[in-house]
């Protein structure tokens, strides 16, 4: 069951029924597994039935970097006896930079990783792609705004125009 | 990655299935227009800004889209022009009818943060205390209030009061106020879930602090900026987290002969101590009483070239023997060290040190004597003042007799540089001699770049050769 001696590995299994295997150090990174594994401690197999293989496996890619960028810093920190400035912001940057790289998705994506985020309880995850969708959003017009999320605009010209006038004053383009 | 599937699904609308409360966690992120303007993307957003919990009201924001929806109908030139007034009246029109126009649910955050000319004009003040007062009374968690944002240009002569409900609102759990905000009025102050609380530009007194220190229970964080400070003691139980700042280098903001000093800090849990203060603002008095306090910032400046720095001497290192983390700045750090150092303690604790703005060419004895009591140090991070020292080298070689640094456990120094002293060769000179028992690593970076486009390790070439013919001469 376990592939070393030191590591739990756990079994994630997605709605499509594929199986993952991570560490229980990657696996805690979701609070809500986390919880289930304080719950009950020999559950080796999770069921999640509300997200998919191809989000399951960017969830857990997202986790494994974010592991392995804090055992790092962790054991530079170790070893040196105290964290040095300039590499913990070096890690840092590179991280971010990573981060960025993991966010380049359409949107549709981006959407179902918020969902999983949420429902798994990344914090870190949840964050950073409910900011890279309100970057999508900021300072835009709602014609730019329905093309870049693909929102069909089932209102008609007569209630748009309602919604408008029912509050005037956050619109100061139709004053 | 996964392309294919991506482009089948490419265009199906998302975002609109999500669950109202990640809508709203995605609006967060948003100004209140960017966020309330979205009600007419479609049926499915047409009512989800009216309970929204988060709104955040910024009036720069505020212009900039004003000034670009006019853009397009080619009557910019008229908005620019346009009367500050009429920009003000917008913009209370806009708070207003968003506050009134929403679903009585709760809200968990609120910002305000607008221009102070709109202070400056007293019709208004009812209007923000109003805001404010809703704000409260929908299970308020985190308020901001700030009336001189970075960016904004308009000054005001007076000051609004915050409804006195703000000091007693039990659900607040962070807040900040800056600048043109008066506590004079509040009486009571009750707030046993605020952990954090910032206030700038305030003109605080001992009565006002020592209700708020004592009215807020859990207080963690605690910044005080560029505030007038007529109070002299912080006792705070609960507080983990300090920062002062009263520097007066930023313009008028303080009148210099109203502040009292600081002068006693009594927080036994406190964890890091940020301190940037006028040389004048300290006391002979000075007193930390910090047993926990691990991480400490320094910083000590004078106001202006005109200030005459006080005499009498201050007391702040002999509070510090605990700290693990120290880093010291600021232009009077040579006068401080000058002060303290004869009944100086030891620092057994400290394993990093950072010091900064001190000159080493003219005051390296001052360094190897602050060095020689920290007898456990692992790293030590060196900065050169950005200006030019004026005093004149008075140390050469010879005549600096200093105590070699008798650590074992120093691992690495960073020296900072400075491009325009040219003494660098010379303060290499008296550091290797100075950690020549220990075996330290030196490393040199410059300030802004010394030599301008070279690597690091071409730099440290160029700088063994200059150190090379030093020797040389000196043989």
């Amino acid at each position: 069951m376990a592939r070393s001696s030191t590591e739990n590995m756990i079994t994630l299994m997605s709605s499509d029924g594929e199986e993952f295997m991570v560490t229980e150090k990657v696996a805690r990174e979701c609070t809500t597994i986390r919880n289930m594994l304080e719950d009950d401690c020999v559950i080796t197999n999770i069921p999640l039935p509300n997200v998919t293989s191809d989000i399951l496996s960017m969830v857990i890619e997202y986790c494994m970097e974010h592991v392995a960028a804090a055992e790092k810093a962790a054991a530079e920190t170790a070893e040196k006896g105290s964290s040095s400035a300039p590499a913990a912001a070096k890690a840092n940057k590179d991280l971010e930079e990573w981060d960025k790289a993991f966010m380049n998705v359409d949107v549709y994506t981006l959407c179902d990783l918020i969902l999983a985020a949420n429902y798994l309880n990344v914090s870190g995850l949840l964050d950073l792609t409910i900011q890279t969708a309100a970057n999508l959003i900021k300072g835009k017009s709602p014609e730019q705004i329905r093309k870049t999320f693909h929102i069909q605009n089932d209102l008609s010209l007569e209630e748009e125009e309602k919604i408008r006038s029912q509050t005037p004053w956050a619109f100061e383009k139709s004053e | 990655m996964e392309q294919d599937k991506n482009s089948r699904r490419h265009n199906k609308d998302r975002i609109s299935s999500l669950p109202d409360c990640l809508i709203h966690l995605i609006m967060s992120f948003l100004t209140a227009q960017d966020a309330i303007q979205t009600c007419v993307l479609s049926k499915r957003w047409k009512n989800l800004w009216t309970t929204l919990p988060f709104l955040n009201f910024d009036w720069s924001n505020f212009e900039y889209h004003y000034f670009e929806y006019n853009n397009e109908s080619d009557d910019s030139e008229l908005v620019v022009n346009e009367p500050q007034n009429k920009k003000i009246e917008k913009f209370i029109n806009f708070v207003s009818m968003t506050l009134l126009l929403r679903e009585a649910t709760d809200l968990h955050y609120f910002s305000l943060s607008c221009d102070g000319m709109l202070i400056d004009q007293p019709e208004y003040h009812m209007f923000i205390r109003s805001w404010i007062l809703y704000s409260i009374k929908h299970n308020l968690q985190v308020l901001n209030v700030d009336f001189g944002r970075q960016g904004t240009i308009g000054f005001s002569t007076l000051e609004v009061s915050l409804p006195l409900g703000v000091f007693t609102c039990a659900s607040l759990v962070e807040a900040s106020f800056h600048f043109y905000i008066s506590v004079h009025n509040v009486k009571v102050i009750n707030l046993p879930y605020l952990r954090r609380l910032s206030l700038k530009g305030m003109d605080l007194n001992q009565d006002f602090v020592d209700k708020l220190l004592y009215g807020c229970p859990v207080l963690e964080f605690l910044h005080l900026g560029l505030c007038i400070t007529e109070f002299h003691t912080i006792n705070s139980q609960s507080l983990k987290y300090l920062e002062v700042q009263c520097c007066c280098s930023d313009g008028d903001f303080i009148k210099t002969s109203q502040v009292k000093p600081t002068e006693l800090i009594n927080a036994p849990n406190l964890l890091s101590l940020c301190v940037s203060i006028c040389v004048h603002l300290i006391g002979p008095k000075l007193l930390l009483k910090m047993p926990t306090l691990t991480t400490v910032s320094i910083c000590i400046e004078w106001c202006s070239s005109d200030d005459v720095p006080t005499e009498g001497k201050s007391n702040i290192l002999s509070g510090l023997s605990n700290v693990q983390d120290l880093k010291l700045s600021g232009r009077m750090i040579k006068d401080l060290l000058e002060n303290e150092l004869p009944n100086c303690p030891e620092f057994p604790n400290v394993k990093d040190l950072s010091m900064n703005d001190l000159c080493l060419s003219c005051h390296f004895n001052l360094l190897a004597c602050f060095l020689n009591q920290c007898p456990n140090l692992k790293k030590l991070s060196l900065s050169c003042p950005g200006w030019t020292c004026k005093e004149k080298m008075h140390h050469n070689q010879e005549s600096l007799k200093i105590t070699p640094y008798n650590g074992k456990q120093l691992e690495t120094v960073v020296v900072n540089f400075n491009r325009h002293d040219n003494n660098f060769p010379q303060i290499m000179t008296y550091l290797q001699d100075f950690t020549k028992k220990s075996r330290a690593q030196i490393n040199m970076t410059s300030l802004k770049d010394w030599f301008c486009n070279s690597s690091e390790e071409d730099s440290q070439e160029i700088f063994n050769r200059l150190f090379d013919s030093l020797e040389e001469d000196s043989a």
